[in-house]
């Protein structure tokens, strides 16, 4: 199966652009879109490492197509203060870049955790995008808590898939078989592997 | 209170209190106190432990037994394994007779623990042992708790218990005084700095602290550091060293003591003292904090450095390639949730009283104890 690689940079000029950097590795791993995408896939992420959320925009040399996807791990950034290693809480604080320097890597690494972290912005991506284009989900999350679910199954299904690729996704260490078993979800029933099907088929980036 | 009771330790955060603050002898630089407690997060009240006291208080307390220093042993050659696994074995010979309380944050420190129970014990063994955590616990090492705790434990939430649900019956085992084996919070962002000569490059230290300070304290810093690391025969060379000593031998014993008035309403200090089993303040983790500078056990310049030497303990009961490499050393959120934390602490008697401000304290009595204490 095909699956769509995110560059990552902003479709617009102005547009939000958010970078996920890794300070061991001292590079970002991957670049994303909407804040929302991006918190994701920190949280997600954390199972393996800590990702610093930041906004590439404010930083001296950026550009929109200055970073994506296939080259923001020969990136780094230099900031006003040092990265606060060690506070847990300021993981949540998105840290303006304020440039943008070269690094370069032997780390063989960083080609699997970037191939890990844009299966993760896929799946992510198409489950948000039930929950969200099929305008019947808002319905239904309303009224599941006090309605018979018997009519409601085609709803539980989709909250079924998002508990189950979460969790291998936040668990599994093999990218091929998290991939693997995802797919398998979506296949065993019937209007995931259409709703699968007609998401492929949308023009769309993941983030 | 009687007069000829005396104060064993003090809360250097009360002196934020202005009712204490007005018991401090006129001489006293409370000042310099609270920029003290600014630089180190005000958790650590530093008590010298080993050579020349530079601190403005007499260091009673670090002659103690549970907080004494052991002496730098020259030939000393146990490894960080060998060392945890004798904790673990001559624990579940000791303290046999009560079940354990693991308090697992999720951190680096308190994940040796777990390991180590899981290296040395059998099945049977771990029977009595129940592992106390919250989801902040999972949330930073998720696939250990998946993979090693939950098969292999009894698990309780930690959320919303209190001391005495804790304390009642056990024997609670912790990963403090960790940190102080490995390192100084602000030793992680030395780089490069960190393999530095701390006497030779004296200016550039200074310089370093009055970043996290101001440059009237980091020279009164420096000043009582030198003193106390010409009279004692620790190897210090570097400044990471140096960071190092700070933590070990002046945050060493607050780090013991900070839980306890998190609890101070529900259970005596006599009690808790005994009941608690801190893991790293064994004499041989002292003597391998002490043996083990530049030798990378601890760390690096490289943030996945931090604590290398834990982390391939760890990696020796659970080979986790991501934990290994990428694991950083991060302030745990799986604490207890305190009940309140005690504002008006003052200290502790040389009887292990604990010793507030309320309105039954008799000040002046209070007033002679604490100017007694300061120096």
């Amino acid at each position: 199966m095909r699956h769509r690689y995110d560059l990552g940079y902003p479709l617009n000029f102005g547009d939000p652009h958010f970078g996920l950097y890794n300070p061991v590795l001292d590079c970002f791993l991957i670049t994303v879109r909407n804040l929302a995408g991006a918190r994701e896939i920190q949280h997600l992420a954390s199972s393996r490492y800590d990702l610093y959320l930041t906004d590439l925009v404010p930083a001296v040399n950026y550009a929109p197509n200055f970073i994506d996807n296939k080259c923001c791990h020969a990136w780094s950034m230099v900031n006003d203060q040092p990265l606060p290693l060690g506070d847990r809480q300021k993981l949540d604080i998105v840290l303006e870049v304020k440039k943008l320097v070269p690094v370069h890597h032997s780390d063989l690494d960083i080609e699997q955790e970037k191939i890990w972290l844009q299966v993760m912005l896929y799946w992510r991506s198409f489950v948000r995008w039930i929950k969200t284009d099929q305008i019947h989900y808002d319905r239904y999350r309303l009224l599941k808590s006090f309605i018979g679910t018997d009519f409601l199954q085609v709803w539980q299904a989709v909250d079924e898939f998002d508990r189950m690729s979460l969790e291998r996704l936040y668990l599994g260490t093999d990218t091929r078989e998290i991939n693997r078993s995802i797919t398998a979800i979506v296949n065993a029933g019937d209007f995931l592997r259409l709703a699968y099907q007609k998401w492929k088929k949308q023009e769309v980036y993941c983030s | 209170m009687e007069k000829t009771r005396s104060l064993l330790f003090l809360n250097q955060r009360c002196l934020q209190n202005p009712v204490v603050r007005e018991l401090l002898p006129d001489t006293f630089d409370w000042r310099l106190l609270e920029r003290r407690n600014d630089f180190d997060h005000g958790m650590h009240a530093w008590v010298v432990r080993s050579g020349h006291n530079f601190m403005p208080f007499h260091n009673t307390i670090g002659q103690h037994d549970l907080f004494r220093m052991p002496a730098f042993d020259p030939r000393f050659d146990q490894t960080f394994a060998q060392i945890t696994d004798g904790v673990c074995q001559e624990l579940n010979i000791k303290r046999a007779d009560r079940p354990w309380l693991v308090l697992w944050s999720g951190g680096i420190d308190s994940t040796v623990i777990v390991a180590s129970l899981l290296r040395n014990l059998s099945v049977q063994d771990r029977q009595n042992i129940t592992i106390c955590c919250n989801h902040a616990s999972i949330l930073e090492y998720p696939r250990f708790f998946v993979d090693c705790i939950q098969p292999n434990f009894r698990v309780t939430d930690s959320t919303w218990m209190c001391a005495r649900d804790i304390y009642s019956g056990h024997y609670v085992i912790n990963g403090e005084p960790g940190d102080q084996i490995f390192s100084h919070r602000y030793s992680r962002f030395l780089g490069d700095l960190g393999q530095l000569h701390w006497k030779a490059e004296a200016d550039r230290l200074i310089e370093y602290l009055a970043g996290f300070s101001d440059p009237e304290f980091a020279r009164w810093l420096y000043d009582g550091m030198c003193a106390n690391l010409l009279s004692v025969d620790i190897p210090v060379i570097t400044y990471r060293d140096w960071f190092w000593w700070l933590s070990f031998n002046n945050a060493w014993i607050s780090v013991l003591l900070r839980h306890y008035p998190y609890f101070v309403t529900d259970i005596p200090l006599t009690q808790w003292l005994h009941d608690s089993i801190h893991w790293f303040r064994a004499p041989s983790y002292q003597q391998w904090s002490m043996h083990n500078n530049h030798m990378d056990m601890k760390g690096g310049h490289h943030p996945g450095d931090d604590k290398i030497a834990a982390k391939q303990y760890i990696n020796s009961v659970y080979p986790d390639h991501y934990y290994l490499k990428y694991k950083t050393k991060v302030d745990s959120t799986g604490r207890l949730s305190p009940p309140s934390f005690d504002q008006d602490w003052v200290g502790i008697m040389d009887d292990y009283s604990y010793l507030r401000i309320d309105s039954n304290t008799d000040v002046d009595q209070l007033s002679v104890i604490i100017s007694e204490h300061c120096r």
